[in-house]
C-alpha cells in the first residue's frame, strides 16, 4: 500500500517552493515545480478514489490535485479531479471550494488561457489569499441590490488614496534622511508604488477583493534590511489599522491618536470617511473570498470616530500646503455677471492637462497627437501617475508640473533610445515602442 | 497542573520542522517576556475545556530576530495552540494548509493512536490567532466570535474546526471547537 500521507507531504513542500518562485515571478521555475507537485498529488489523491469515507482527506487531496493541475495549465485533468472530488461525501466546505474551482476551469477553458495566463492567474490567486474582501451594499433599495458606478468609482479611489497616504506617512514614521539620502525622491517613488489591487470582483451588489502586492515595492531602488520589513508588513498593518478595526470603539481610537498626528489621519483616513459617513449611499462589510458569507458589517460612524478620523481642517495645523478651494460660478458672459454659488474645501481634487511637445536642453520632441493626463492634487501634493509610459512625477508647485513631467519623458525617451534593444526589460520595451508610437524627435542616434 | 516546556515543541509535533518549532517557541518566549511573565506563569485556558497549565523555558532568546512585534504573536500563538492541540484534543498538527483558504492547520491523529487511519489522516481544521494585549476592540471574545461567525449556520455537513485565541498579557487561551 503506497503511504499517502508521505507523498502529499512531498507535494506540499513542492508546493511552497513553487510558490516562492511565483512571488519572484519565475514562472517557468513555478510550472516546472508545480508539475512535479501536481503528478505526487495526484497519485495520493488516486489512492482514495473509490474510497468515500475517507473524508475531508479525500476531498482535500482531489482540491489540491486539481488546483496544481490548473496551475500548470491541464485544464481537463484539473476538471476530472473536480468532479472526483466531488463524486465523493466532501463537507460542505470542501464542496464550495472545488466548485469555485470549477468556475476557475471553465473560465480558463472557455477563454483559452496559455500557460503564461495561467501562472498569471496563480499570482493573483495567491495575492487573493492575503486580500480584504469588501462588499458594496446600497441603503437606497430603488435600484434593488445593484449598486450606482459612481458609489464604486468614488469608494475605489478613496481606498487607493487612503492606502498610499498611508504608506507614505509610516515610511516618514519608519525612516530618516540617515536611511535614504534621497529622501523625497524615494518617497516619491514609494507613493507611486503603493497601488492597492483589486484581485476579484463579485456583481451581486458589488464585492471586491483588495490587496497589495508589496514584494514588487522598491525593487529596484531599495534593498535594505528594515525597508523588506517596512513592506512586508504594509499591507496587513494597512488591513489592521485601516480596512477592518472597529471604528467606533474608544480603544482604537486611543491607539490612533497616538499612533498618529492629526495631519496624518487626515491625510489616511478623509478617503474613507465618506464611505462609511451615517449619510453614505451604500454599507460597507468584508465578507468571505467567496463573498458569500458576511464576516463584519461596518456600522456607520459616529460623531467621536468623525473628528478622531478626520480631525477639521481648521484643528489641523497646516504648515507645509496650501488648501484646495473649489468655487462654483454661474457666469452669463453677456450680461457680464457673476454670481457666486458656493464654495468647499477639498482634501482632493483631479483636472485635466495635455502636452504638445517638450523641449529639454538641445533635445525636442513632439506628439503626434496632444498627449493627455491627469493631474492629482492630495494633501498639498500635485501628481502625475501616467501608466502608459510608466511615469510618475509629483510636486508642491503647479505651475511646473506639466513641464517637469514632460523633461523626465523627453529624459526617459532619450535613455531608451540610447540603450542596447536586449538590455531592455520587456516594461521598458513596451513603453519605448509606445514613445515611438506617440512622439516624434528632433534629433538622430 | 499539566507543564508546557516551550524548547520541547519540537520534539512534539513530528510533522514540521524542529527548526520551525524552535522559531515558534521562541517567538512565545519573546512574546511572554514582552509581558514581563517568568518561566512558571500559568496559561489559564477558556473553551471546550477550562483548564490551565504551567509554561516553563529556560532560553535565553536574541531578541534581534524578533522586532515585528505582530509576527511574534502570531508564531507564539500558534506554540501555544499546537500544545494545546495535543492536551485538549486526540489530534495534533499535521500541516499547513498550503492549498485552499480561510484555516491555519490541518489536525489529526497520531500515527501511533488507535484511530490513525492511514487513508483518512486529515481530521480538523484549526484557526490560529494571536493577541499581545487584550482590548475593547481586540479581545478574545470578540476573534472568537469573528472565526464563529465564518462558518453558515445552515451548513449540514460542517467540517470539523477547532479555534485557538491567544492572548499574552494575562497569559490565556481560548480552545473550543468551532
Amino acid at each position: 500500500m503506497i503511504d499517502i500521507r508521505s507523498i502529499h507531504r512531498q507535494a506540499m513542500l513542492l508546493v511552497r517552493e513553487a510558490n516562492e518562485e511565483l512571488q519572484k515571478m519565475q514562472v517557468e521555475a513555478f510550472v516546472d515545480i508545480s508539475k512535479k507537485a501536481f503528478n505526487l498529488e495526484r497519485d495520493a489523491a488516486r489512492a482514495l478514489l473509490s474510497n468515500w469515507d475517507a473524508e475531508p482527506t479525500r476531498s482535500v487531496l482531489f482540491r489540491s490535485a486539481a488546483t496544481l493541475a490548473f496551475n500548470i495549465g491541464e485544464f481537463d485533468e484539473a476538471k476530472k479531479l473536480v468532479y472526483q472530488g466531488l463524486a465523493g461525501k466532501p463537507h460542505s466546505e470542501l464542496a464550495v471550494e472545488l466548485n469555485y474551482l470549477l468556475e476557475r476551469i471553465n473560465e480558463a477553458v472557455e477563454q483559452s488561457y496559455s500557460q503564461k495566463m495561467v501562472a498569471e492567474n496563480a499570482y493573483v490567486e495567491l495575492l487573493r489569499d492575503k486580500a480584504v474582501n469588501v462588499k458594496l451594499e446600497p441603503k437606497d433599495p430603488k435600484y434593488n441590490k445593484a449598486i450606482v458606478l459612481d458609489y464604486i468609482i468614488d469608494f475605489l479611489k478613496n481606498i487607493q488614496n487612503s492606502y498610499a497616504n498611508y504608506s507614505v506617512a509610516n515610511f516618514r514614521k519608519t525612516f530618516t534622511e540617515r536611511d535614504f539620502p534621497d529622501y523625497d525622491g524615494s518617497i516619491s517613488t514609494l507613493r507611486s508604488e503603493s497601488k492597492a489591487l483589486a484581485v476579484n470582483f463579485s456583481f451581486n451588489s458589488f464585492g471586491v477583493s483588495i490587496v497589495a502586492d508589496t514584494e514588487i515595492m522598491g525593487f529596484n531602488e531599495f534593498n535594505s534590511r528594515k525597508f523588506k520589513s517596512y513592506k512586508k508588513e504594509l499591507f496587513d498593518s494597512f488591513k489592521s489599522e485601516v480596512l477592518l478595526p472597529d471604528f467606533n470603539s474608544d480603544a482604537y481610537h486611543q491607539m490612533i491618536e497616538n499612533k498618529y498626528t492629526p495631519e496624518e489621519r487626515q491625510e489616511i483616513f478623509t478617503p474613507i470617511v465618506s464611505a462609511l459617513d451615517p449619510r453614505s449611499k451604500y454599507t460597507l462589510a468584508i465578507t468571505d473570498r467567496y463573498f458569500k458569507r458576511i464576516v463584519k458589517r461596518h456600522p456607520a460612524l459616529n460623531k467621536k470616530s468623525k473628528s478622531v478620523l478626520k480631525p477639521s481642517l481648521e484643528k489641523v495645523a497646516i504648515e507645509d500646503y496650501n488648501v484646495m478651494r473649489r468655487t462654483f460660478e454661474l457666469v452669463s458672459p453677456s450680461a457680464g455677471k457673476k454670481q457666486k454659488l458656493m464654495t468647499d474645501y477639498l482634501t482632493y481634487a483631479e483636472f485635466q492637462s495635455g502636452l504638445e511637445n517638450v523641449e529639454d536642453g538641445d533635445k525636442k520632441v513632439y506628439f503626434i497627437n496632444r498627449y493627455e493626463y491627469k493631474i492629482v492634487w492630495n494633501q498639498g501634493v500635485f501628481t502625475i501617475d501616467d501608466q502608459y509610459f510608466d511615469m510618475f512625477v509629483e510636486t508642491k508647485n503647479f505651475n511646473e508640473i506639466d513641464l517637469l513631467f514632460g523633461k523626465k519623458i523627453l529624459q526617459k525617451y532619450a535613455s531608451l533610445l540610447q540603450r542596447p534593444e536586449n538590455e531592455l526589460s520587456a516594461n521598458e520595451r513596451l513603453v519605448l515602442n509606445r514613445m515611438n508610437a506617440e512622439m516624434m524627435r528632433d534629433w538622430s542616434i | 497542573m499539566v507543564t508546557f516546556t516551550l524548547e520541547e515543541l519540537r520534539e512534539s509535533i513530528e510533522l514540521l520542522s524542529p527548526v520551525q518549532m524552535d522559531f515558534f517557541s521562541e517567538s512565545c518566549i519573546v512574546a511572554l517576556e514582552a509581558h514581563n511573565h517568568k518561566t512558571g506563569c500559568d496559561l489559564t485556558v477558556d473553551g471546550d475545556t477550562i483548564t490551565s497549565f504551567k509554561l516553563n523555558w529556560s532560553k535565553k532568546v536574541n531578541r534581534n530576530g524578533y522586532k515585528e512585534a505582530k509576527k511574534v504573536t502570531e508564531h507564539a500563538a500558534e506554540a501555544i495552540s499546537f500544545f494545546l492541540s495535543r492536551q485538549l484534543t486526540n489530534f495534533t498538527v499535521l500541516e499547513e494548509a498550503v492549498i485552499g483558504t480561510g484555516f491555519d492547520y490541518w489536525l489529526g491523529y497520531d500515527e501511533k493512536h488507535s484511530n490513525y487511519n492511514p487513508l483518512n489522516f486529515m481530521q480538523a481544521r484549526l484557526e490560529i490567532s494571536g493577541i499581545s494585549k487584550e482590548a475593547i476592540s481586540n479581545n478574545i471574545q470578540k476573534r472568537v466570535k469573528e472565526k464563529k461567525a465564518q462558518t453558515n449556520p445552515t451548513d449540514t455537513m460542517k467540517l470539523p474546526a477547532y479555534i485557538s485565541v491567544v492572548e499574552f498579557a494575562s497569559p490565556k487561551a481560548y480552545f473550543g471547537i468551532k
